[in-house]
């Protein structure tokens, strides 16, 4: 079991003062699913990865990873664990003037010693790599470009690159698709999912576009309010189940908006 | 040994390497000429100079007698500072209101300003500029040759520079603040004092107070280091101890120093804080 | 025609310290002119007119010979190489401190380095100049380590505010996939704020060369020494020659600075 939750409350910012975040969750994950995680603005999704992420202290509750519990562990031993993870914030994480080359090199820093992370920074230890990453996405022109000169788009999959680069056994990807047009959104979502099964890696995904995840996601999960209230296989869910989940919100893109699905090169594994 | 495909190849490497090389060879002849040899901190006659004069230092001279001459010399300084400052108001408002393009009234409607007014504001704009680019200290070396040593070599000296540094910085101050009041003040008749009072001032007001706090925080530090060709103060008796290797008192000195600039620091930071 | 009475508004009270201030401050610049004793009837009189045209007319026409000139150039060069490398020390010391003050190892030793910083940078470099001769002998190697000390301080507490004030989000989600603190410092905090402080290394270079071609007159080198010694031999026209040098030196690093920066920051 990859991940194990049971009854888990999270506070805002882990602080004992602030709301809760999430109330009384109780999820089941195995290795190798592909998760889209939907609801409304405030739900708690963000909040969500970032528990799984081991990046935000669980207030009540069991919380297990790879069947132990990584808050009872040591400092040392949970940062060993949060090599395994990948957690992808919807904002790119470069800074400005970095080269894209170094950004999604950063990927593989787990992996690397500081005196390695500090040669690449003079000259880049592995650019095949980064180039090779980059392809999938299309961006290999600019292996060299500085970050700040690449559009908002290009930006987010150059962060998304990063997680190719990486060795995680586990994507943890916040809203990667914000800032894409309906035909990139559909590319970038078969790259990641295509690297997932790839490596029997999990991949949880945030989604503001619905449509996008019942079409490509076996698994759904909807958040509100900081509880699950809908957890089952894409197949099974109802129109009615969405208007439930999203009722008096109004962050659902519309099906018009959304391109049609039917690309003969995806490959959504089954579990 | 594969050589690298052209698309991945660093275009920044050659650059790197060439700054690196440029570098080092401008690096080395510099470390020649500042005599820049640590390992003479290290040597035995030094080492052991620096022990006894920084063990000296302990305990601080303390005696009723000298921390009265301390705390006088420490008015002395401050004193040096606020009058200095204050002459150099006196010089480098009025300059500034005769360099300011704002306050020209030849160049309303024809966007050219008359001849000689734009000589005049170049003439004044380039003595502030000499003022401010001799190094205060060079001033009061000769300063101290005409009125002999003292406060009054200090004040002058820093009336000199400070006012060079006042006007120029007064002057980007208003160059870059909206001139839309001021203008509209002018085209309509009003005297160019007045317009500058009613117009400029309210807008800029608060940044050049809170410049020229931070300018009197600046020179008090200066004062100290006049003090040391000379110009009495804190600093002139701190060359004095110095001369002598009394490492007691200097420390005392210093202490009172670092103090007086914390104090100066908040003094400054509260009455900028006012102003907003 | 009669009016009706009506009361204005109250006008606006001006608060009591507000006057309390302006009190102290007037107070404070009358003691100080009066208790300076400022010779002014001596400054303001013939004599001393006179003998301030003579003195100022000792300095034409600087001293132009050319063993003088070659001397005034290496005392020209000492006094970058001074600058020069007293910036740079500082600028590696003042990196290395910025990283405790900057609160990345907690707040003890955020307080503790921010203390350090503050005593280095309150002390002027010739104040530094004149102690550190004792340790490093006159010329001009104790006024670099002079330059550098003082230096420190300023560059130390500049680049610690730029540190704290970055924001966090890269370097935070490094940390949350698994990097070391060193290795994610170097990819997401540093690379963003290293323009901002080399812009700061710059403009204090632009200080620093002033600041180096005075310490000479306590005795550590380059222009400053020369005009110390000049004058204190009353040979004006050298001390001219020596004088316009410092100003063409200052104009001159002035504009590589400036042009410095702006290349960095396109």
């Amino acid at each position: 079991m990859t991940f194990h939750l049971a009854s888990v409350s999270v506070r805002h910012d882990g602080a004992a003062q602030s709301a809760f975040a999430l109330r009384e969750i109780t999820l089941s994950i195995q290795q190798g699913e592909q998760i889209a995680l939907i609801g409304p603005s405030g739900a708690g999704k963000t909040s969500l990865l970032h528990t799984l992420a081991c990046a935000l202290k669980p207030d009540a509750g069991n919380f297990r990873l790879f069947d132990k519990n990584p808050w009872e562990s040591s400092s040392t031993g949970r940062h060993a664990l949060r090599s395994r993870l990948f957690l992808a914030p919807q904002t790119p994480p470069l800074p400005p003037r970095q080269r894209v080359v170094n950004a999604v090199l950063a990927g593989a820093l787990p992996q690397w010693s500081v005196w390695q992370a500090m040669r690449s920074l003079i000259k880049p230890v592995d650019p095949a790599r980064a180039y090779e990453a980059l392809v999938p996405f299309n961006l290999q022109d600019k292996l060299y470009a500085r970050v700040d000169r690449l559009s908002g788009g290009e930006r987010q999959r150059c962060g998304m690159a990063r997680a190719l680069i990486s060795q995680a056994e586990i994507f943890l990807v916040d809203e990667p698709l914000s800032a894409l047009d309906p035909t990139l959104s559909i590319q970038t979502l078969q790259v990641l999912q295509r690297e997932a099964a790839s490596r029997n890696a999990t991949l949880i995904c945030s989604l503001h576009q619905v449509e996008l995840a019942r079409s490509h996601f076996a698994r759904v999960i909807g958040l509100r309010d900081g509880r699950v209230v809908l957890d089952s296989a894409s197949s099974a869910i109802t129109d009615d189940d969405i208007a439930t989940l999203y009722r008096n919100r109004h962050d659902v893109i519309p099906e018009s908006e959304q391109a049609s699905v039917t690309d003969s090169t995806s490959a959504i594994p089954h579990c | 040994m594969t050589t690298t495909p052209a698309h991945l190849h660093d275009p920044a490497w050659n650059r790197r390497i060439t700054a690196c090389i440029i570098a080092l060879v401008i690096l080395w002849p510099m470390l020649v000429m500042a005599e820049f040899k640590p390992w003479i901190l290290f040597d035995a006659q030094s080492l052991q100079a620096t022990w006894q004069f920084l063990t000296s230092f302990f305990p601080p001279a303390h005696s009723l007698e000298f921390l009265y001459m301390v705390a006088y010399s420490t008015w002395e300084t401050i004193a040096m500072a606020t009058a200095g400052m204050t002459l150099a108001l006196l010089g480098a408002i009025p300059m500034t209101l005769i360099a300011t393009e704002r306050l020209s009234i030849s160049r309303l409607g024809t966007g050219r300003m008359a001849r000689c007014s734009m000589l005049l504001r170049q003439i004044v704009r380039w003595l502030l500029i000499l003022l401010r680019s001799v190094p205060e200290l060079v001033w009061a070396l000769l300063l101290v040759r005409i009125v002999g040593l003292g406060p009054t070599a200090g004040v002058i000296a820093i009336a000199l520079t400070y006012c060079g540094m006042l006007g120029k910085v007064y002057a980007d101050i208003i160059e870059s603040s909206d001139p839309s009041a001021c203008d509209g003040l002018l085209r309509n008749g009003s005297g160019r004092l007045s317009a500058f009072l009613y117009g400029t001032l309210p807008a800029s007001a608060s940044e050049l107070v809170s410049y020229t706090v931070y300018r009197w925080e600046c020179a008090i530090r200066g004062s100290v280091v006049m003090g040391f060709v000379g110009a009495g103060g804190l600093g002139q008796r701190m060359d004095e101890s110095m001369k002598m290797l009394a490492g007691d008192e200097l420390a005392t000195m210093l202490l009172v120093f670092i103090v007086l600039v914390a104090c100066a620091d908040s003094v400054s930071a509260m009455l900028r804080r006012r102003l907003e | 025609m009669t009016r009706p009475t009506t009361s204005l508004p109250p006008a606006p009270r001006i608060r009591y310290s507000t006057w309390l201030l302006l009190v102290i401050l007037v107070l404070l610049v009358v003691t100080s002119f009066v208790s300076l004793q400022l010779k002014w009837h001596e400054f303001f009189s013939r004599e001393a007119i006179a003998t301030t045209l003579e003195f100022l007319r000792g300095f034409s026409p600087p001293e132009i010979a050319p063993a003088f000139l070659m001397r005034i150039g290496n005392a020209t060069l000492e006094t970058l190489a001074m600058s020069a490398i007293g910036t740079l020390l500082a600028a590696l010391f003042g990196l290395f401190l910025s990283l405790p003050a900057s609160g990345r190892f907690g707040i003890t030793a955020r307080l503790i380095t921010r203390g350090a910083l503050n005593v280095l940078r309150s002390i002027p470099e010739l104040v530094w100049a004149a102690i550190l001769l004792i340790a490093a002998g006159l010329g001009p190697f104790a006024g670099t380590l002079a330059l550098a000390m003082h230096t420190t301080g300023v560059l130390g507490r500049l680049f610690a505010d730029t540190l704290e004030n970055c924001p966090s989000l890269a370097e935070n989600t490094l940390r949350i996939n698994g990097v070391s603190p060193a290795s994610s410092f170097l990819y997401s905090t540093l690379p963003h704020c290293s323009p901002q402080m080399m812009s700061y290394v710059l403009y204090r270079w632009e200080n620093n060369i002033r600041a180096a071609a005075i310490l000479g007159v306590v005795g550590a080198g380059g222009l400053g020494q020369m005009l110390k010694y000049h004058l204190s031999l009353f040979q004006m026209h050298q001390a001219a020659t020596v004088i316009i040098a410092m100003l063409l030196l200052v104009c001159v690093v002035d504009a590589a600075s400036f042009a410095l920066r702006r290349r960095m920051t396109r």
